[in-house]
């Protein structure tokens, strides 16, 4: 029950903003693009009018931008940024460095299809480019959960069995631009859940280290070796957190994974962010047409739920994945987690691929409905 | 379990985007789930615009766009036929529309109800000019809430200083918001359809 | 001025380097940076891009230097170094936070970023050392390589002019700009201590002439010489830019007047990257006066 006293309209922009405001970050490094833009822009102003206490700084490319918060990160400062499309490719050289070099950074992604031709409006394929960098990629499906994901996110990339950078991912302008309703929460609370930066390691002339010199392979191996083992690691630390969360504000967004409907179906419909929240539309209206459906959302990307979806997979006769980008050449990246994850363990379920959505293409729930029951009379060919 | 999308028409820089934000706190006040759409992408002055908003009596899901919405609140009485060649009211919905009367172009749709106001006149009166352009939209909602009941005034009062605290406009606002909504003529379809042969026999 | 018994003097205490680091024989950035980091009293946190100094302080867990080293990708130091000092800001710490950079990393792939951090006039002391050349790689050629040198991507000589980023540093008004030689330890020295204390909380930038024994083809035993060539020839000026007046340092103020100038062959011979045909004489006598016609502006 929303307490309509408290709750705010706020745009997705200003959910991010005033969730990252909350979680007390001391260094913004940020560079504008649409349809990001507005996330800095009330950082910068909280800075300026002390109503955060922080260092804004605007810089001159998103490289920069990323370079800037991989510094505050080094020294030993909480930080954030924000970008989207063209932005995050830009930046992708040190999106690495932050994911390998394993600073708990926070990125809002406002997500954007990639040029050209010029689109500011929404898909995946930004953040499906980021996928190897190392960084955890969650997804929101409303602005509420932009909000709870952005102070969940600081404390899983922080927690020291983890320790990586996190992307919370929203749709751009679908999220970004469209003004819901969120309920803040205040200080204290997030201050309770969420303490201040405790540094795995941090430059420090009293201890001079040299952070990524040059590593020979026994020992870039094991470099790597560990960055898989806290992937592992992470998923358990999502989901207590994200349990951990629920106890306080009441709000379960599922961990890992969210199922909307029943957990046996005869389509499973397997999607990320608004897709997935317009799906559940869909799987109503399916079911008042007599056909049994559920929503499969996958909050978190990466790391990806292998296990928990091979094993929820053995519930539903079909699975129907929705991807809003494309790995030219193979298929889709959403699809291609599915099925290696069903692969891996021996679950013999019909993945179909169903793209939709990508360049800003609207998706209404009548359209995946109309998608899904094509998928109910499919008898071949996944 | 009413459901409404709502059209806002405007032009650019009249604030439509911020009307359906002022229109989704109200509905928040009065107890209902909402969210409010802006047209996605770049925006030029004085170019027609329609922003939307989706009041519903449980959480919004839908994140699509409205593209033919059933209650249309149009801040300038040209925009419906530009936006809508074609009827699909269907006998439901509405169409609120800032014009002294029922302009004759708006005959061909069927909405349950036609609301209609000069707000112009109305926001003027209450001193709501800012660099030579009349203040309408906040007004016009009081013009809204009258015809389509969707939402109470009060709430819609509530909305008004959450969104604005500071403004010098503030007060006139309020006021302007009631005369609109006790100025409103509302015409239920047969009306309509009567008015339509009436003037069809001259 | 300190002068060299005292140098030595300090540079044992504060020291910033130990023996056996990865550097060739001669290297004179090393040098550099030993000088630089003992006038900063190893009280520093150092961004160092993708350059010589990326091998030189050590492989693997072996690690040569006494001050924390941030290693990160070719054209981010000034950003990632704008992020560190903003960080100590907030934290009320002395720590001079310095870029460490090679020319190719300033002149070229970090230009942008450097050029940033300097129009927000970070609190950074930004050193590059200028060994006129992508010398970690091979000797290939970069933007501050001079003209008519021979590199493994000009094989007969550069045909354009090197970029001189003292010079746009003071453009960009720049409060502290300027040019050392690694052959003149005092007065880079001085110069880092001036840069790190009277200039504080500013964007300040040192650019240090360092020859490269391997890339520049010079002999182990001729590298200082090759400094004090530069120097002398007029080729290398030294100066200080203060809020946009130049003030030629002591070592090269005499140099002034071309008669004093040891004739540029001298320098050039010495080094494999020059060849002694009259156009490279000419187009490296070309620059040096046009430069010496800049400085002599502020005189």
């Amino acid at each position: 029950m929303l307490d309509m006293g408290k709750v705010e309209i706020w745009t997705g922009n200003q959910a991010i903003a005033e969730a990252a405001i909350r979680s007390r970050p001391e260094v913004i490094a940020a560079y504008p693009i649409t349809p990001s833009t507005p996330i800095i822009e009330t950082l910068s102003k909280a800075v300026e009018t002390g109503r955060l206490r922080a260092e804004f700084i605007a810089v001159e490319s998103e490289h920069s931008a990323m370079a800037g918060v991989i510094g505050g990160a080094t020294a030993g400062a909480r930080v954030f940024t924000a970008t989207s499309s063209q932005g995050l490719l830009y930046m992708m050289e040190m999106i690495y460095w932050a994911g390998y070099g394993r600073l708990p950074i926070v990125i809002g992604l406002v997500n954007r299809a990639l040029a050209p031709g010029w689109s500011i409006w929404v898909d995946h394929q930004d953040a499906y480019s980021m996928r190897d960098a190392g960084w955890m990629q969650f997804f929101a499906k409303n602005n509420q959960e932009a909000y709870d994901l952005i102070i969940q996110a600081f404390k899983i990339a922080e927690n020291h069995d983890v320790y990586m950078p996190a992307a919370v991912n929203i749709d751009g302008f679908v999220l970004s631009h469209v003004a819901g309703q969120v309920m803040p929460l205040d200080q204290k609370t997030v201050d309770d859940f969420l303490p201040p930066l405790n540094p795995l390691f941090k430059l420090d002339p009293k201890n001079p280290v040299s952070f990524g010199s040059l590593t020979l392979p026994d020992d870039y191996r094991l470099l790597r070796q560990d960055l898989l083992d806290s992937m592992e690691r992470a998923k358990t630390v999502i989901e207590n957190v994200s349990k951990e969360w629920a106890e306080i504000t009441e709000r379960d967004w599922g961990g890992l994974v969210e199922i909307y409907g029943s957990e046996t179906a005869d389509v499973g419909i397997v999607a990320l962010g608004t897709i997935a929240e317009e799906a559940e539309e869909a799987v109503d209206l399916l079911k008042s047409q007599g056909l049994d459906a559920s929503v499969i959302r996958i909050r978190s990307f990466r790391p990806f739920p292998t296990e928990k979806i091979a094993k929820l997979a053995r519930n539903y006769g079909k699975l129907m994945v929705i991807d809003r980008g494309f790995s030219f050449g193979s298929s889709s990246p959403l699809a291609m987690e599915v099925r290696n994850a069903l692969y891996k363990n021996q679950v013999k379920v019909p993945v179909y691929s169903r793209p939709m959505g990508y360049g800003g293409t609207d998706v209404t729930y009548q359209e995946i409905a109309e998608v899904a029951q094509e998928v109910f009379k499919e008898e071949e060919e996944w | 379990m009413p459901e409404y999308e709502i059209g806002i028409l405007s032009r650019g820089g009249q604030g439509g985007v911020t009307l359906g934000k002022v229109l989704a706190y109200a509905a928040t006040y009065d107890g209902k789930y909402a969210s409010a759409i802006p047209k996605y992408g770049a925006e030029r002055r004085g170019a027609p615009v329609m922003s939307s908003v989706r009041i519903f009596d449980r959480p919004v899901k839908r994140h699509a766009q409205i593209l033919k919405p059933k209650d249309i609140l149009s801040l300038d009485y040209t925009l419906v036929p530009r936006f809508y060649a074609n009827d699909f009211f269907e006998g439901m919905g509405s169409i609120t529309v800032n014009a002294a009367e029922i302009p004759q172009e708006y005959y061909r749709y069927t909405p349950a109800k036609i609301g209609f106001v000069n707000v112009q006149e109305i926001a003027k009166k209450h001193g709501l000019v800012k660099s030579g352009s009349t203040l309408i939209g906040i007004p016009a909602l009081g013009a809204f809430i009258r015809t389509t009941n969707i939402i109470r005034i009060d709430s819609l009062h509530k909305a008004i200083d959450k969104m604005f605290p500071a403004s010098k406009y503030l007060e006139a606002n309020h006021k302007a918001v009631d005369e609109c909504f006790d100025e409103t003529m509302v015409m239920t379809l047969d009306e309509l359809k009567e008015m339509k042969m009436e003037v069809s026999a001259k | 001025m300190v002068n060299s018994k005292q140098l030595v003097k300090l540079e044992m205490g504060a020291k910033a380097i130990e023996k056996g680091n990865l550097a060739c024989p001669g290297c004179q950035l090393n040098l550099a940076f030993k000088h630089s980091l003992s006038a900063l009293k190893n009280n520093a946190i150092v961004v160092v891009p993708a350059c010589c100094t990326s091998v030189i302080q050590g492989a693997g867990q072996g690690y040569g230097m006494h001050v924390p080293i941030f290693n990160t990708a070719f054209a981010s130091a000034p950003s990632v170094a704008s992020g560190i000092a903003r960080k100590l800001k907030l934290d009320g710490s002395d720590t001079t936070v310095v870029v460490w950079a090679g020319d190719g990393g300033t002149a070229d792939i970090g230009f942008a970023s450097l050029s940033g951090a300097a129009e927000r006039n970070e609190n950074i002391l930004y050193i590059m050392y200028d060994n006129q050349g992508y010398q970690n790689t091979g000797n290939q050629k970069s933007g501050a390589t001079p003209k008519g040198a021979k590199t493994s991507t000009t094989p007969y000589g550069k045909s354009n002019r090197r970029k001189d980023i003292a010079r746009i540093m003071i453009a960009q008004e720049v409060p502290y700009v300027a040019t050392a030689n690694a052959a003149y330890p005092e007065d880079l020295y001085e110069k880092i201590t001036r840069a790190a204390n009277e200039f504080k909380g500013n964007f300040r930038f040192i650019q240090i002439f360092s020859p490269c024994p391997p890339g520049w083809t010079v002999d182990t035993r001729d590298i200082v010489e090759v400094g004090k060539l530069a120097n002398s020839t007029g080729f290398w000026p030294m100066y200080e830019a203060v809020n946009g007046k130049v003030i030629l340092s002591k070592r090269s103020a005499r140099f002034m007047d071309p008669e004093k100038r040891t004739p540029v062959e001298e320098f050039l011979k010495i080094q494999g990257r020059f060849t002694d045909d009259p156009q490279v004489i000419k187009a490296v006598e070309d620059e040096i006066n046009d430069i010496w016609e800049w400085l002599k502006k502020f005189m």
